[in-house]
């Protein structure tokens, strides 16, 4: 900051010479003028020092005797003083100036971090649909308030930091890995009950009592912990009911289908060499695109590179540049040799199975088979996993039927 | 309380940080600046810096910075 304000003020470099440069510099120092990046010379020594200061030296130069030369002048100041003339130019700056300014009072980027589950498109779109859009006021917002709701928007989320810097909001997430739902005691009654058809492998109950075992098969919707607590008393009949918020983790081997085929043919991109670029100019909602008339491509793949235009790393203006570049291709067919359509679908199996492990599920067993036949690769079979099945399901308590003494 | 001898008696005061850097407070005069040497009088005491690639990076009412190879540093 002090580099700025220093430049703002102007400053010169001055070489200063004579019998005794040492004592112009002291009495330098005792007028409490600030000099910086002091070389001896030849014959004396060269410093900068502030423009205003400046017209101080000159009684210390005939005090001294010593001769001053002004090297250079740096800053906005002389900046001016040498455009003074050209009026339209330096209207210019102060507009550009004044525009920078105005931008700087609003939220032109979002810059989402720390996604595992969600992706950042999903949170971004999520922020700019419903608390702060593009074009924002910076004052407007309450980021306490805006990641208080994030979390009620995005459950899996554990922590969330929202920051404004530049023009640029910042949001810091982090996210649980289990999904786990707090019940705390504001839930309302609710028994947990099955997602999905399976063998019931690990029960913990921790609220509730358990209606499902470990070991028993199970169907979508069954209950598993019910939300119901029936206290009995000494002669096995019901004394009270209960209705509580059933809390638990039921782990349940289940069973997924993988089905994929591939044709063995296949196009490949032979790229011609030929493109065709084309700019498009993006501020605020003005959206201009420039390019010479295109050229016919049978095949082409377009290559989209987006620029915002920014200050620094934060400043970002509500000005882009996209550049589009379609590049011309011709397909050549090819055929899978076995082994390569065979390690093709490994590939993608194995991407299957590693979306099943991102959801927190355990593979126990496969028995994924692949085949080729009709000019096509097949891979079909049953992936077994242990997997969480719980899930909240609000409980409808039944009214209490009225006593006949109330009736009555 | 005891009072330091840079306020009684306006005693230099030398920080070095390193062999690069130096800050000297409480001086009065710039005497000898070289690439090689900086001497500066103190009230009492001239300080003399040798070194290689001497350079002041400020010199204030306050304080001065010196920068540079620093090799020996001399009270005389």
């Amino acid at each position: 900051m002090g580099k700025v304000r220093t430049w703002i003020k102007g400053y010169i470099e001055v070489y200063v010479t004579g019998n005794r440069p040492e004592r112009f510099l002291s009495l330098l120092k005792n007028k409490d003028i600030y000099i910086w990046d002091l070389e001896p010379q030849e014959d004396g020594y060269v410093f900068k020092m502030e423009r205003p200061a400046f017209r101080e030296v000159d009684a210390i130069r005939k005090k001294t005797g010593s001769q001053i030369t002004v090297r250079n002048k740096y800053g906005l100041p002389f900046l001016l003083f040498r455009y003074r003339k050209r009026k339209l130019f330096v209207l210019g700056l102060l507009l550009c100036a004044v525009f920078v300014y105005i931008c700087s009072l609003f939220i032109w980027d979002i810059n989402v971090d720390g996604t595992y589950f969600y992706t950042e498109e999903q949170i971004k779109a999520r922020i700019e649909e419903a608390y702060v859009r593009l074009g924002a006021r910076k004052s407007t917002i309450d980021c306490n308030q805006l990641e208080e709701r994030l979390r009620q928007d995005f459950p899996e989320l554990s922590w969330v930091s929202c920051e404004i810097v530049g023009t640029q909001l910042n949001v810091d997430i982090k996210e649980t890995l289990e999904g786990t739902e707090l019940i705390d005691e504001d839930t309302p009654p609710q028994d947990i009950v099955s997602a999905k058809d399976g063998v019931i492998v690990e029960m913990i109950t921790r609220s509730g009592t358990p209606v499902a075992k470990v070991g028993q098969s199970i169907s979508k919707g069954d209950i598993l912990i019910s939300g119901v607590i029936y206290i009995y008393d000494d002669f096995d009949e019901v004394l009270e009911t209960d209705y509580v918020a059933a809390d638990g983790d039921v782990v349940a081997e289940t069973v997924y289908q993988y089905e994929d085929s591939f044709d063995m043919q296949y196009y490949e991109k032979q790229y011609t060499g030929k493109k065709q670029s084309a700019l498009t100019i993006e501020i605020m909602d003005w959206v201009q695109e420039i390019h010479l008339p295109w050229k016919q491509f049978d095949n082409y793949d377009i290559m989209e590179e987006n620029h915002k235009l920014c200050l620094g790393h934060t400043y970002f203006l509500p000005v882009s540049f996209t550049v589009n570049e379609r590049r011309e291709y011709t397909p050549i067919l090819h055929t899978y040799t076995e082994e390569e359509a065979k390690e093709r679908e490994e590939t993608r199996f194995a991407h299957f199975i590693e979306d099943l492990s991102e959801k927190e599920v355990e593979i126990m067993e496969n028995n994924v088979t692949i085949e080729f036949r009709d000019g096509k690769c097949y891979a079909t079979g049953n992936v077994v996993v242990w997997e969480r099945i719980g899930y909240g399901r609000t409980l409808s308590i039944p009214e209490e039927p009225l006593s006949t003494e109330e009736t009555e | 309380m005891r009072m330091t001898s840079d306020v009684t008696e306006g005693a230099s005061i030398l920080r070095v940080h390193g062999n690069r850097e130096a800050w000297l407070e409480n001086y009065q005069s710039l005497l000898e600046y070289t690439d090689t040497r900086i001497r500066v009088a103190g009230k009492h005491m001239e300080v003399c810096v040798d070194g290689t690639d001497m350079r002041i990076e400020y010199y204030g009412s306050i304080d001065m910075k010196i920068v540079g190879n620093i090799r020996t540093i001399e009270f005389v």
